[in-house]
C-alpha cells in the first residue's frame, strides 16, 4: 500500500508539474498578408504588373456647410478603401526600383539556368559552368547587388509590417515563392 | 711315344725344382742374413726404398720372426723419407688344406717406431708400377698361394710409442705417441696428431685420436676399413678457429691394384664451432658428409658416384665428384642437388658477419642443382661452375628498421663461371608481399625482378612492383592509390663502385599516371629524373587533400624534374612543371580560373653540412581567366609573373626571402623581401612589400571599378587617374602582429560620371599602421597628409583642399580644421579620429561647425520664391561606427523670422544604397506672412511653431515623420488667412473646397479671413500619411479654427484621415505648382 501511495503522489506532483511547464508562446505572423505584398512587390519588380498608381482619390460626398460660418470639412478619402495589404516606404521604394533595374540583367540567366530563386528567397548560382569567369564575375555581382538588396527588403517589409526582427527569414520563404512563381 | 717322353721330362723337371727350392728353402732357413739380405733387396727393388734390417732372426717351430733396428730411407729421395723401427716381433701360424693355406699372423709387436717424411717424398712412388703380371709372375703366384699360402690374416698387432712426422709442402703432420694394437674388431691406433701449415700460421690440433682398421689382404684385393675418432680437434688460423668435438671418420677402402674403392667414407661430428675475431661463435650441429667412390691408382682420379653433405639444416646435399691428384688438381663436383635451408642458414650467414639480427629470413627448402669445379694452376685454386638455388613459394620475411616486408618468394638464382666473377642470372617473383612499418597502408602486393651479370656489373632487365591498393597518410589521414605500377627496366648495377643505374622507370596508378623517371645512383651522389604529361597530379592532389576541401583542377600538365642528392655535400633540383588549359575552382566558385596557361621551373641546391636549400622560382601565367570573388583578371591582357629567391635553413626553419618579385604585366608590380621563421606551432615573419608607382586608372578600374559595378555604380562610374605606390612593413611574432607603412597617391585626379564633383591635383601620403594589442606602441605618429589643388562640387566655389594627419597604431587622426567653403559661409570638420580602423567595428569620430551658410540656393527646389535663410550650428560627436553615423549638437537656419532647429542628425546605414538620414526638427517663431508670401500656396499670416519628430529621409523622400504645426498668437501678428490657403489646407487635408454653392458665394464677399489658430498634426509612417487637427472643441476637430468675422473653421470629420503618401505628395505638388495658385471649385 505505501508503495502504491508513493506512486499516486508522484503521479500528482509530475501533473502539477507538467502544467506548470507548459508555456504558450504565440507570435503573430501575418502569413497571408505578407504573401500578398510579396506578390505585389515581385510582379512590381518583375514588371508582370503596372504600378499602383493611387493618386485618384474619391470624391468626398459628404463635406457640406455646416453653419452660417465657413467650414471646410476634410473627410475619409479614398485611402480607406485601398488595397490593405500595400507596404511600401522610400526605402522599399528604392530598393524595388534598383531590382527593377537589374531585373532585365538578370532575366537571361535565369532563363539559361545560370541563376535560380533560392527556397530561401536569394538568388542563387545553378549552372554557372557555361558562363567564362567574367561573366561569372558579372553574374557574381548581380547577385551579391540583388541579394544585398533583398535582405534589406525583407527587413523593411517586416519591419513595416510589425512583425519580430527574428520572422524575417519567414518573410524571405514567402517571398521566395512569389520569386519563382515569377519565373514560371 | 713323344708325350710319355715330354711327361717324364716335366716330372724329372718339376721334381728338380722341387727339389731346388727346398733345397734353397732349407739353405734360407739356416742362413738368416741370406733372407735378410733378400728381404732387403726386395724392398728396395719393390718400393725403391733403402731397406736394412740390423737383426733378423726367425723359426718355424713356432713360425716366428724378430727383427731389430729396421731402417727405412727412400732411395730416390735421400733423406726425405726415414723410416726406423727399433724392434719387431711377430708369431705366424698356418692354417687350412694345404693349396689353401692362410698365413696368419698371430701376433706382432712393433716398438720404437719413428717415421719422417720429407719435403719430397712422394707417396706415390712408394706404390710399385706393377704393370699387368707376367704370366710367369702368375704362375709364381699361384704356386706360391699353392704350396706357401693364399691369404693373410693379421692376428693381435701392438705397436707402442710410436711416432711419424711427415712434410709435404707447406703442410707437416705429426703423429706422436701412437700406439697400435689389435682387437678383436680390427686394428686400433691411438696417439696425438698435429698438422701444420707453417706458411699460413694455421695449426689443426687433434690431442687425442683413435683409429680402428680392419685390413684384409689377399691375391685377388686388399680391404681395408677404418675409423677415425677425434674426440676433441681445433683448427686454428689467424683468420679464425674451428672445434670439432667427437669427429668421427669412416672409410671402408678396397685395395686394388688398379684402383681403390671407397665403399664407405663418412665423416661426422657432434658440433663444429667456428669463431673469428669480430663475430660471434658459429654452432654447427651434426655435420655429415658421406661418399662412395674409387681412386684409380694409375690415373690419380678420385671419383665419388655419391656424396652427399649435411650441415645442421643448413644444407643437404648430395651428388657425385671426380678429385684428380698430380700436378694440376682439379675438383669437379659433376652434380650437386639437394636443398639449401635458409631459415637457418641466412641467420647463420649473418651470425659469420658478425650480424646478431637477422634483417631476412627465408623459411622452406630452397633446392639447389649444379656443378662445381676447382681447379688448382700456378695462380692458386680456380673455381668455375654452374648452381641454381630454386625458390617455390618460400616465406620470405626482411626487417629493415621499422620496416618489415614480408612474403612468398618463386624463382631462381643462378650463379655459373668463376667465383671471382661469377654469372649471376636471378629471376624471383614475390606474391603476397605485406608491408608494414612504412606509415603506408598496402594491401599484399607482388613483385617480379629479374637481374643478371657477371660480377662486378649486373644488369636488371625488370622489376616490376604491382600494389593493387594502399593508402598514403597525408596530414593524418589515409588516402587510396589504387593499381599502382612501378616497373624499372634496363637497370644496371656495378658491385665494385656500388652504383645503380635504372633509366626507364614507370609509375602508373589510378591517380598518378604516365610517370617516367631515371634513377642513378652510387656512393657520391643519386641522380633521379622525373617527367611526366597529363599525370593526373589534379586528382592526386584533391585525393591527398593536399588541396584545399572542395577545390578541384583540371588541365593538361607536363613536368621535368632532376635530382642531383649528394649524402655529403651539394644537393640540387631543377624542376619545370607546364601546365595548359589549367581550369581550377573552389567549392563556391568564388575562387577560380579558366584555360591559363602556367609555367613554373625551381632550382634548389642545398648543403648538407649547413643543412640549408637555397631556391630560385619562378611562375609565368599567361591566357586565360582568373577570378577572385568579383576580382578578375585576365593573364592574356595582364600576364602574372612571379620570381622568388629564396634560402631555408633546416635548423632554424626559417625561409628567408632574398628578393620575391610579383607583376601583374600592366597593372602592378610588388617586391617583397624579408623572412619566415617557424616556431612550434606558429609562424613568426618580418617583410617589407613594395608596390612600385602604377597609373591609378587601370588599378581602380581592376579592383574597384569592375568588382564593384553592380553595388557601388556611382563609385565604379568615377573617373580615376595619378599614380599609385605603396611600401608596407609587416610583422608578426607570437600574438604581436604589426603592418606600418604607406600608400601614396600622386598626381590623382577622381571624377564622378557625371562630372559635378572633381577632385584635381590629388597628393595623398596615406601611412598605414596596424599593430596588435600586444604590440608596442610607444612609436611617435606618421604623418600623412591629403591636398586637393582643386575641388569642384555642385553649389560650392571651386576650393582647395588639405587635410594633414596623424597615424597612429590603429589611429588615424587629423592634426587641423578642414574647412568647406560655401557661397556665402562655411562648415568646419574638426579633427577626424578614427580608431580601431582595422577591426570588424571601426569607430570614426569628428565634430562639425557650420558658420553661416546661406542655404537659400539649395532650397529653390522646394520653395517657389527665394529664401533667405542663414545656418548656423554644431555638431558635436558626430561618430561612425561603420554602419550607422551619431551625431549630438544642432544645426539653426534662421528663415522667415524664425527658426528652425535641426536636432541630432543621423544617417543609418550611411554606406548602404538607401542610406537613411534620421534628425529631429523644432520650428520656432516662423513669420507665415513671409513664408506664404508670393507663393501659390496662399497667404497666411501669422506666426507658426511646432516640431518635426522621428524624420527619417531615404534616397531623397521623407519615410517617416510626426510632424506638430500650430500658430502662435504674437502680438502686433494678424492672424489672418486667405481664401486660396484655405482651400488649400482642405485640399491637402483630404477635403474638398468649402467654397462651393452658397459658401462660395458667401465667401466671394471676402478675401481672407480671421483664424484663431491653426493646428494641423500629420504623421508618416509606412507610406500612410495621417493628417489631423490639433484643436478639439465639442467634439470637432479643427484644423483652422475661426477667429472673428469673417471666420473659417476647417473641420476634420473623420478621425481617421490617413491617405498614401505618393497621393500626399501629389496633392502638395498640385497645389504648390499651379501657376495661378489652387482652383476653388
Amino acid at each position: 500500500m505505501k508503495q502504491h501511495g508513493k506512486l499516486v503522489k508522484a503521479a500528482v506532483a509530475f501533473a502539477i508539474l507538467s502544467i506548470g511547464a507548459c508555456v504558450t508562446i504565440n507570435i503573430y505572423f501575418p502569413a497571408e498578408k505578407v504573401e500578398a505584398v510579396a506578390g505585389e512587390i515581385v510582379q512590381e519588380v518583375r514588371g508582370l504588373q503596372p504600378e499602383k498608381d493611387t493618386d485618384t482619390p474619391q470624391k468626398n460626398k459628404s463635406s457640406s456647410l455646416k453653419r452660417p460660418m465657413l467650414v471646410a470639412s476634410i473627410v475619409a478619402t479614398a485611402w480607406a478603401a485601398e488595397d490593405v495589404t500595400t507596404v511600401s516606404n522610400p526605402t522599399i521604394r528604392a530598393l524595388k526600383q534598383q531590382m527593377k533595374n537589374r531585373y532585365p540583367l538578370l532575366k537571361p540567366h535565369f532563363k539559361s539556368g545560370v541563376l535560380r530563386e533560392g527556397a530561401d528567397g536569394f538568388v542563387a548560382l545553378a549552372n554557372a559552368g557555361a558562363l567564362n569567369l567574367k561573366d561569372k564575375r558579372d553574374v557574381t555581382g548581380l547577385v551579391d547587388a540583388e541579394n544585398k538588396d533583398r535582405r534589406v527588403l525583407y527587413q523593411e517589409v517586416a519591419k513595416a509590417m510589425k512583425i519580430e526582427p527574428s520572422q524575417t527569414d519567414r518573410v524571405a520563404t514567402i517571398f521566395a515563392k512569389e520569386w519563382q512563381k515569377s519565373l514560371q | 711315344m713323344k708325350v710319355k717322353r715330354f711327361i717324364l721330362a716335366s716330372i724329372v723337371f718339376i721334381l728338380a725344382s722341387g727339389a731346388c727350392l727346398a733345397l734353397a728353402l732349407l739353405y734360407l732357413y739356416h742362413h738368416p742374413s741370406t733372407v735378410k739380405r733378400l728381404v732387403e733387396d726386395y724392398l728396395s727393388a719393390r718400393f725403391g726404398v733403402e731397406t736394412t734390417i740390423g737383426e733378423l732372426e726367425y723359426g718355424l717351430q713356432p713360425m716366428q720372426v724378430h727383427a731389430a733396428h729396421i731402417a727405412v730411407r727412400n732411395a730416390k729421395s735421400g733423406d726425405d723419407l726415414d723410416l726406423s723401427l727399433l724392434r719387431l716381433n711377430a708369431a705366424f701360424k698356418l692354417e687350412g688344406q694345404f693349396g689353401r693355406r692362410t698365413l696368419v699372423i698371430e701376433r706382432m709387436a712393433l716398438a720404437g717406431v719413428s717415421l719422417t717424411a720429407g719435403e719430397r717424398m712422394n707417396w706415390a712412388d712408394l706404390i710399385p708400377d706393377t704393370g699387368p703380371p707376367s704370366a710367369f709372375s702368375r704362375l709364381a703366384k699361384r704356386a706360391a698361394a699353392a704350396l706357401l699360402f693364399r691369404d693373410v690374416r693379421i692376428g693381435v698387432v701392438d705397436l707402442d710409442d710410436g711416432e711419424a712426422v711427415l712434410g709435404k709442402g707447406d703442410l707437416k703432420m705429426a703423429l706422436r705417441r701412437i700406439r697400435a694394437g689389435t682387437t678383436p674388431e680390427g686394428i686400433r691406433v691411438d696417439g696425438e696428431l698435429q698438422i701444420q701449415w707453417p706458411a699460413t700460421g694455421a695449426v689443426f690440433d687433434a690431442p687425442q685420436f683413435g683409429t680402428l682398421l680392419n685390413l684384409g689382404f689377399s691375391a685377388d684385393q686388399d680391404i681395408f676399413s677404418g675409423q677415425l675418432l677425434l674426440p676433441e680437434a681445433r683448427y686454428t688460423s689467424p683468420q679464425a678457429t674451428a672445434t670439432a668435438s667427437q669427429a668421427e671418420v669412416h672409410l671402408a677402402l678396397s685395395l686394388g691394384p688398379d684402383r681403390i674403392t671407397l665403399e664407405d667414407g663418412r665423416l661426422s661430428c657432434r658440433s663444429l664451432t667456428f669463431n673469428r675475431e669480430g663475430m660471434e661463435e658459429l654452432p654447427l650441429h651434426a655435420p655429415r658428409l658421406s661418399a662412395t667412390g674409387e681412386f684409380d691408382r694409375r690415373q690419380g682420379v678420385m671419383r665419388l658416384a655419391r656424396w652427399q653433405l649435411t650441415l645442421d639444416e643448413l644444407l643437404d646435399i648430395s651428388g657425385e665428384a671426380e678429385l684428380k691428384l698430380g700436378a694440376a688438381r682439379t675438383l669437379d663436383i659433376k652434380r650437386i642437388d639437394g636443398a639449401l635451408f635458409p631459415g637457418k642458414m641466412i641467420p647463420t650467414a649473418f651470425l659469420a658477419a658478425g650480424c646478431k639480427l637477422t634483417p631476412v629470413q627465408v623459411t622452406g627448402a630452397v633446392g639447389i642443382n649444379g656443378h662445381l669445379v676447382f681447379k688448382e694452376t700456378e695462380r692458386g685454386w680456380i673455381e668455375d661452375g654452374d648452381v641454381t638455388a630454386a625458390f617455390d613459394q618460400n616465406a620470405v620475411k626482411a626487417v629493415l628498421g621499422s620496416l618489415r616486408i614480408e612474403g612468398k618468394v618463386t624463382g631462381t638464382i643462378r650463379g655459373s663461371g668463376r667465383a671471382s666473377a661469377p654469372m649471376i642470372a636471378t629471376r624471383l617473383s614475390g606474391r603476397q608481399i605485406l608491408l608494414n612499418g612504412s606509415g603506408l597502408r598496402v594491401e599484399p602486393f607482388a613483385v617480379d625482378v629479374s637481374a643478371e651479370g657477371t660480377y662486378p656489373a649486373f644488369s636488371i632487365p625488370l622489376l616490376e612492383i604491382r600494389v593493387p591498393a594502399a593508402a598514403l597518410p597525408v596530414a593524418d589521414t589515409f588516402h587510396a592509390i589504387n593499381d599502382l605500377l612501378l616497373r624499372a627496366t634496363n637497370g644496371t648495377i656495378e658491385a665494385d663502385t656500388m652504383s645503380l643505374s635504372c633509366p626507364e622507370i614507370i609509375l602508373t596508378s589510378d591517380v598518378l599516371r604516365n610517370l617516367k623517371a631515371s634513377l642513378a645512383a652510387d656512393l657520391r651522389q643519386m641522380t633521379v629524373v622525373v617527367s611526366g604529361s597529363e599525370t593526373g597530379w589534379a586528382e592526386a592532389a584533391g585525393r591527398f587533400q593536399l588541396l584545399p576541401t572542395g577545390w578541384h583542377f583540371g588541365g593538361v600538365d607536363r613536368l621535368q624534374a632532376k635530382a642531383v642528392i649528394r649524402p655529403d655535400g651539394e644537393s640540387r633540383l631543377s624542376s619545370t612543371l607546364e601546365l595548359s588549359g589549367l581550369s581550377f575552382a573552389d567549392a563556391s566558385e568564388r575562387c577560380a580560373g579558366e584555360d591559363i596557361a602556367l609555367r613554373a621551373e625551381i632550382t634548389a641546391r642545398s648543403h648538407h653540412p649547413e643543412g640549408a636549400i637555397a631556391v630560385v622560382a619562378s611562375l609565368r601565367a599567361s591566357g586565360g581567366e582568373f577570378l577572385w570573388d568579383r576580382f578578375y583578371l585576365n593573364p592574356g591582357n595582364n600576364p602574372v609573373t612571379l620570381s622568388a629567391n629564396l634560402h631555408y635553413a633546416l635548423s632554424g626553419r626559417r625561409l628567408q626571402i632574398n628578393s620575391a618579385r610579383l607583376e601583374l604585366e600592366h597593372l602592378l608590380t610588388l617586391n617583397v623581401g624579408g623572412h619566415l621563421v617557424r616556431k612550434g606551432s606558429q609562424t613568426a615573419y618580418d617583410m617589407t612589400l613594395q608596390a612600385s608607382p602604377a597609373p591609378a586608372a587601370p588599378l581602380f578600374a581592376t579592383f574597384i571599378a569592375e568588382p564593384l559595378r553592380y553595388r557601388q555604380p556611382a563609385l565604379a562610374a568615377a573617373l580615376v587617374d595619378g599614380l599609385l605606390s605603396a611600401e608596407v612593413h609587416v610583422a608578426a611574432e607570437g600574438n604581436r602582429r604589426s603592418l606600418r607603412g604607406h600608400v601614396d597617391w600622386q598626381s590623382g585626379n577622381a571624377v564622378t560620371a557625371d562630372k559635378e564633383v572633381r577632385l584635381e591635383g590629388i597628393e595623398l601620403r596615406l601611412p598605414l599602421w596596424y599593430q596588435s594589442e600586444g604590440a608596442d606602441r610607444g612609436d611617435p605618429p606618421m604623418k600623412g597628409k591629403l591636398t586637393v589643388r582643386r575641388v569642384t562640387a555642385p553649389m560650392l566655389p571651386a576650393q582647395e583642399l588639405v587635410l594633414p594627419f596623424d597615424v597612429l597604431p590603429n589611429q588615424l587622426n587629423t592634426t587641423g580644421e578642414l574647412r568647406v567653403r560655401f557661397p556665402e559661409g562655411e562648415v568646419r570638420l574638426g579633427t577626424v579620429s578614427g580608431r580601431e580602423l582595422f577591426s570588424p567595428s571601426p569607430q570614426v569620430k569628428t565634430r562639425l561647425a557650420v558658420k553661416r551658410v546661406q542655404v537659400g540656393g539649395f532650397l529653390k527646389g522646394l520653395w517657389s520664391l527665394p529664401v533667405d535663410a542663414d545656418v548656423n550650428g554644431e555638431l558635436e560627436d558626430i561618430v561612425f561606427d561603420g554602419r550607422d553615423v551619431r551625431s549630438r549638437g544642432r544645426l539653426v537656419a534662421d528663415i522667415f523670422k524664425g527658426k528652425i532647429i535641426v536636432q541630432n542628425p543621423g544617417v543609418d546605414a550611411a554606406l548602404s544604397t538607401a542610406p537613411n538620414l534620421q534628425a529631429d526638427c523644432l520650428i520656432q517663431d516662423v513669420n507665415l506672412a513671409d513664408a506664404t508670401q508670393n507663393t501659390s500656396f496662399g497667404r497666411i499670416q501669422g506666426v507658426l511653431g511646432g516640431r518635426l519628430e522621428h524624420l527619417e529621409i531615404v534616397d531623397g523622400e521623407p519615410q517617416r515623420f510626426t510632424l506638430l504645426l500650430e500658430t502662435i498668437r504674437t502680438q502686433g501678428v494678424p492672424q489672418r488667412i486667405n481664401v486660396e490657403a484655405v482651400e488649400n489646407i482642405a485640399r491637402i487635408g483630404g477635403g474638398q473646397s468649402p467654397f462651393v454653392g452658397f459658401a462660395g458665394n458667401v465667401a466671394s464677399f471676402f478675401k481672407e479671413f480671421n483664424y484663431d489658430k491653426i493646428g494641423i498634426r500629420a504623421v508618416l509612417e509606412n507610406d500612410v500619411f495621417k493628417i489631423n487637427g490639433t484643436i478639439k472643441e465639442g467634439g470637432v476637430e479643427y484644423l483652422v479654427k475661426r477667429g472673428g468675422i469673417p471666420g473659417v473653421d476647417v473641420v476634420n470629420s473623420n478621425p481617421i484621415n490617413q491617405i498614401s503618401f505618393k497621393d500626399m505628395v501629389k496633392r502638395v505638388r498640385r497645389v504648390t505648382e499651379s501657376p495661378s495658385g489652387p482652383v476653388v471649385n
